[in-house]
């Protein structure tokens, strides 16, 4: 009788519980390209893909030091740990009151693919 | 509060006089505090490309954008200042004027669709927080290339 009586207020307080524990994922920024270690590509260097990327920096201000730049924090963990010279395609993300959240692709610097100008032709063989 | 908590916390604490305790919180504080860390969206960012060609670009020079809403008795007016915003409203900052100082900057709003890739790209919080009405800016500063 007791629950037949409460049965809408159950409901509605197990709702309300299960979409606060909903993380809130809010994006903040997107850019093309990021990088904490190099400033531009040199002549005759390309970026290689090299997967998704993720990662997740919370601040601490127990912890932490001084000043902190996050999007640097995120930046930085995520190119140490997938050792990836720049981070391509990127969206940062305010995930709750003090986390935020990387996505993006990481991507190594290799040697350029010669352009087909570039190219020196072989020389056809001769037909006997 | 602390020297309260603390004279719930250990008798040793409750034969102190108030004046000690409320001292030796105060000390605690200030330690405490000192520790704790300041945090901003981007301290020093190498590189952050708008276009996606990171081949050396040329100079254009510092530049500086910015974005504020207010707050009027607690109620924000376009949510909180967003850095898209502020790096679209990039306006070149001429050499001596790297202090933040605003004499003649000139919104180039036109000449931003040039702008490939920035380095050392720093932001800072800016404006005040009155009792009715508040103002919060962001301001992202760094060297653009084109």
């Amino acid at each position: 009788v007791t629950f037949a009586r409460y049965r809408y207020s159950i409901f509605v307080t197990t709702l309300a519980v299960l979409l606060s524990g909903c993380e809130m994922k809010q994006k903040i920024l997107d850019l093309n390209a990021v990088s904490m270690t190099s400033e531009n590509l040199k002549d005759g260097e390309a970026l290689k893909e090299t997967g998704p990327v993720s990662n997740r920096f919370c601040a601490d201000s127990f912890h932490d030091q001084g000043q902190i730049g996050i999007l640097d924090r995120l930046i930085q963990i995520t190119q140490e740990e997938e050792s990836a010279d720049y981070l391509t395609k990127v969206s940062f993300y305010r995930t709750g009151k003090t986390c935020f959240l990387l996505e993006g692709i990481g991507n190594t610097i290799v040697a350029a693919a010669p352009k087909p100008s570039e190219v020196i032709p072989r020389p056809k063989a001769k037909k006997h | 509060l602390i020297s309260y908590a603390l004279s719930r916390m250990h008798p040793i604490f409750k034969n102190l006089k108030r004046k000690s305790t409320v001292l030796f919180a105060s000390a605690l504080s200030i330690i405490v505090c000192t520790r704790c860390a300041t945090y901003t969206y981007a301290d020093s960012i190498k590189t952050i490309s708008l276009s996606g060609d990171l081949r050396k670009g040329i100079s254009i020079g510092n530049i500086r954008g910015e974005d504020c809403t207010w707050q009027i008795l607690g109620y924000k007016f376009d949510g909180d200042p967003s850095i898209v915003r502020a790096i679209s409203s990039a306006v070149f900052q001429p050499e001596n004027e790297t202090d933040g100082e605003e004499k003649t900057a000139t919104p180039v709003v036109a000449k931003i669709k040039i702008l490939r890739y920035i380095n050392r790209v720093h932001t800072q919080s800016r404006g005040f927080d009155g009792a009715v009405l508040a103002k919060n800016c962001i301001v992202v500063t760094g060297e653009g290339y084109k």
